[in-house]
């Protein structure tokens, strides 16, 4: 329940992961939407690691579809990555997971990237 | 166990309050952590008490965001019941609350939203004073 928010920002097969940790809610949330906007904005594939995210609130929620948004208005895509239940019928309930794909792992992503991109040529 | 006056106040229908805080932007953390304790202790199983925080978390959020900065929430306990009562800055209850009943529908906001799917009950006042929101989550029968 506790946990400052910390993001870490890497790269892997072509693709930036952002890891976020700790509390997601309106103390910490414009960090986190400004972190992801600036990826966003580079047009790239990005994938947020939601794994080890403690607690994540209405506010998180809007950041994250904000930065899917400016994702794919910058040529780019946001993929989000969530194993636990919590976190997974919060994102069902409010229809997020139909706008944001959803993978339990990050090699899950990666994989379902990976044959997408195939399946496109 | 709290003193509100001669005024009418239906906080804790008899029994006593679990919990009574006033919370600001930096004590939802906080908030959060005593509602895991006392959701638990209710005797919910983990995956629906981390839905209890939640829901109280967006209401309390939505004072923060949305209501005069900071806010009050109560918890008590009857009989097969949990019940989280958030207030909205300084309201004061009148002698009959449904008299100064008036809805606000744009403070439903997606916070909100999740409270109301979350709770098995939700019920809300607003008036002069302020706005308050009670969520009652039925618990498990006793063994």
């Amino acid at each position: 329940m506790d946990g400052e928010l910390a993001i870490t920002v890497r790269r892997e097969r072509g693709v930036v992961i952002a890891a976020v940790s700790g509390d997601i809610d309106i103390s910490t949330v414009t960090r986190l939407r400004e972190r992801l906007s600036g990826l966003a904005d580079g047009g790239q594939t990005l994938i947020v690691d939601l794994n080890r995210v403690t607690f994540i609130d209405s506010a998180g929620l809007g950041a994250l579809v904000g930065a899917a948004r400016r994702a794919d208005a910058h040529g780019g895509s946001l993929h989000a990555v969530c194993a636990r239940p919590q976190t997974r019928k919060l994102l069902w309930l409010t229809g997020v997971d139909r706008r944001i794909p959803l993978a339990a792992t990050v090699d899950g992503a990666l994989m379902f990237l990976a044959a997408s991109r195939d399946a496109r040529g | 166990m709290v003193d509100d006056g001669p005024v009418k106040d239906e906080a804790g229908d008899g029994v006593p309050l679990l919990l009574d805080l006033m919370f600001g932007a930096v004590a939802l953390r906080v908030l959060r952590a005593e509602v895991l304790v006392l959701a638990r202790q209710a005797g919910l199983p983990d995956e629906r008490a981390r839905e209890v925080v939640l829901a109280v978390h967006e209401l309390a959020a939505n004072v923060i965001c949305h209501g005069g900065g900071k806010g009050r929430l109560r918890v008590w306990q009857p009989a097969g019941a949990l019940h989280c009562q958030v207030d909205d800055g300084d309201l004061i209850v009148s002698a009959d609350p449904l008299a100064s009943l008036d809805p606000f529908p744009e403070w439903l906001g997606h916070g909100l939203w999740i409270a109301r799917r979350a709770a098995n009950q939700m019920r809300a006042l607003s008036g002069p004073c302020g706005t308050r929101v009670t969520l009652i989550f039925k618990l498990p029968a006793a063994q």
